[in-house]
């Protein structure tokens, strides 16, 4: 098969998405907006003393929070499009399309290909928010730029595990079964606070987490230098998890594909 | 009204590499499911390219199963099958390309629309952007939901899911082409349509393959008619030479005077005979399609000088073909199977 019609495959499922987000924009945009939003406004009101303490390197809490905030778009919120990969699978349109010569990683990446677009708005202004709050740009727009980008492939990295999720129980509520567990990455990373001031095993938790290490890169992205090795490890865990969860779930559709 | 193909469509026509050879081939076909449950026993079948196939069965006796492995949906748990020449397993993109499939259970997306349904799809063949449009349209007018093209396939009856079903697998009107179940619970309406399109495929020189329970559709359509049963095919052939293999004529013999039933039945000793009660009348099976040995057992009553209120003979039907092959009969209301005692 050509790679033009793979792209064109690609295209049109990403399409698909694209409508089903803009018919039901709720869980699809609003979703991934709001609690990083609140969070953002509540914990700038609440917290801005916590930036004395020596783990924050001396900055504002704001300019601590603002990259954290931003990526936990990407994992708060995530999932819209495991529902309608579940239904798929489960009530047979999976089969009604896999019967078309079209390329059948399409089905999966021209979905994740909007979980990565989807994002956008709520990373966008999540970060003009934090701005307005006076949050420190160093790097003017490109780190601007860079910060987004990031949480658009950590949305891409963290959609893979609904997915595979998804079609493991073939359950259409899988986004919502697995919501929770953004605020146990969420919360338990870097992007709140330092794991330095966190108690034993939440610190634990949190140096080991994979979103710390990209939120560390976006950090570094805005108030550091625009290019840093901790950007270029952020970009690597977001590439080494898409690979993870995608293998798995290329994986389990073939098994749930050929089942039948 | 047809549906006409146009050049665009037609370019995407990929053919079989032998024209001349099966269209579909199935060699010890097994399919066993999870559990250990067997789908398919063991089939085999061929079907020349350019004819229609009756793949005749009740509920449960392996018809989509064997439709979904044939359309590369599933994988058979041994045997091997071709389509278009190209292995189901080890080249099921070149199978995609060349067939079309309608499946008796539909899996739509409810909130697509019919028409972004078909777009979908038509893109997915590969037509271009402008040409997706016109065939959508065209597919839509043609299957009687144009009104209905830009609400949600939800909101659409079960008919018109399955016709929106079927548009599907027109869209190129591929060399071959599956139909599993295609008028179940149609009008007859609707059914007759449907008829008169298959029909018109193969006059284009489509192959259909077709599933069905119901028996005048496959004596109405079908060149050639494999029976299964439990998973196995039973039977395979012509329909006239399934009728004269397993059918049965039966002759029937109505007397004006109902008193004389003794004699008549002594006249026809020797052959299978059954009263039909209180009426004064016998029926004689013959086994198959023999001419002249109906017209020797009208003979034999004829000589018995007994005067006769109505002789009928009535042909073998594909109905008596199935209850003799799988002795089960299929009632043809409600298209469901049930034991015969």
């Amino acid at each position: 098969m050509s790679t033009r019609k793979g792209l064109t495959d690609n295209a049109l499922i990403f399409r698909r998405s694209v409508r089903e987000g803009l018919r039901d924009p709720g869980p699809a945009f609003v979703l991934p907006l709001l609690p990083p939003l609140l969070l953002t406004i509540v914990f700038i009101a609440l917290f801005e003393r916590l930036a004395e303490l020596p783990a924050f390197g001396g900055g504002r809490y704001v300019d601590y929070l603002a990259p954290g905030a931003v990526l936990l778009t990407a994992v708060l919120g995530a999932g819209f499009t495991s529902t309608s990969l579940a239904q798929d699978v489960r009530g047979g349109y999976m089969d009604r399309l896999r019967l078309l010569p079209a390329h059948p990683a399409a089905f999966i990446t021209g979905r994740l290909g909007f979980e990565s677009v989807r994002v956008l708005p709520a990373a966008a202004v999540v970060l003009v928010v934090a701005l307005g709050f006076g949050a420190a740009l160093e790097t003017g727009l490109p780190g601007a730029v860079v910060v987004v980008a990031l949480a658009s492939l950590l949305a891409a990295a963290y959609s893979g595990l609904f997915y595979a999720v998804a079609l493991a129980t073939g359950s259409p509520d899988t986004a919502v079964a697995l919501q929770p567990l953004g605020l146990v990455v969420g919360f338990l990373s870097t992007a709140l606070v330092p794991d330095e001031v966190m108690p034993g095993w939440a610190a634990t938790v949190a140096r080991f987490n994979p979103v710390s290490v990209v939120i560390d890169g976006a950090r570094e992205a805005m108030q550091g230098s625009l290019w840093s090795d901790e950007l270029a490890a952020g970009v690597a865990v977001c590439l080494v998890l898409i690979a993870l969860t995608e293998g798995a779930t290329a994986m389990l559709f073939r098994a749930r594909i050929t089942r039948s | 009204m047809t549906l006409s193909s146009q050049p665009a469509v037609a370019a995407l026509k990929a053919t079989q590499d032998d024209p001349a050879g099966p269209a579909i081939i199935a060699r010890a076909l097994v399919k066993k499911f999870n559990g250990g449950i067997k789908a398919l026993a063991s089939v085999d079948f061929s079907v020349n390219p350019g004819e229609i196939f009756a793949y005749l069965g009740r509920n449960g006796s392996g018809k989509t199963t064997t439709v979904r492995i044939l359309t590369t949906l599933a994988s058979p748990t041994s045997g091997t099958a071709s389509v278009a020449g190209y292995d189901v397993v080890k080249a099921p993109h070149e199978v995609r390309l060349r067939i079309g499939a309608t499946m008796q259970e539909i899996g739509l997306d409810p909130v697509m629309t019919g028409r972004e349904h078909l777009e979908l799809s038509a893109g997915l063949w590969g037509l271009a952007r402008d040409n997706r449009r016109k065939r959508a349209l065209e597919l839509l007018e043609f299957f009687g939901l144009v009104e209905h093209a830009d609400r949600p396939i939800a909101s659409y009856s079960g008919g018109m899911q399955r016709r929106l079903d079927l548009a599907t697998a027109f869209i190129t009107e591929p060399p071959i082409l599956f139909l599993d179940e295609p008028t179940t619970g149609r009008d007859p309406q609707s059914r007759r349509a449907l008829w008169g399109e298959i029909q018109r495929l193969r006059g284009n020189g489509t192959t259909v393959f077709l599933t069905t329970q119901y028996l005048e559709e496959a004596e109405a359509l079908a060149d050639h008619v494999a029976v299964l049963d439990r998973g196995s095919v039973v039977a395979r052939g012509s329909v006239g030479a399934l009728k004269t293999e397993y059918g049965t004529t039966r002759v029937e013999f109505r007397l004006a005077d109902s008193g004389n039933m003794d004699e008549l039945r002594r006249a026809l000793n020797g052959h299978e005979v059954t009263p039909i009660e209180g009426a004064g009348a016998v029926v004689v099976k013959v086994p198959g399609q023999d001419a002249s040995s109906v017209v020797d057992i009208v003979a034999l009553v004829r000589d018995t000088g007994l005067s006769l209120a109505r002789v009928a003979v009535r042909e073998p039907t594909m109905e008596d073909v199935y209850v003799e092959l799988t002795g089960t009969e299929i009632t043809v209301a409600t298209g469901t199977a049930r034991e015969t005692s």
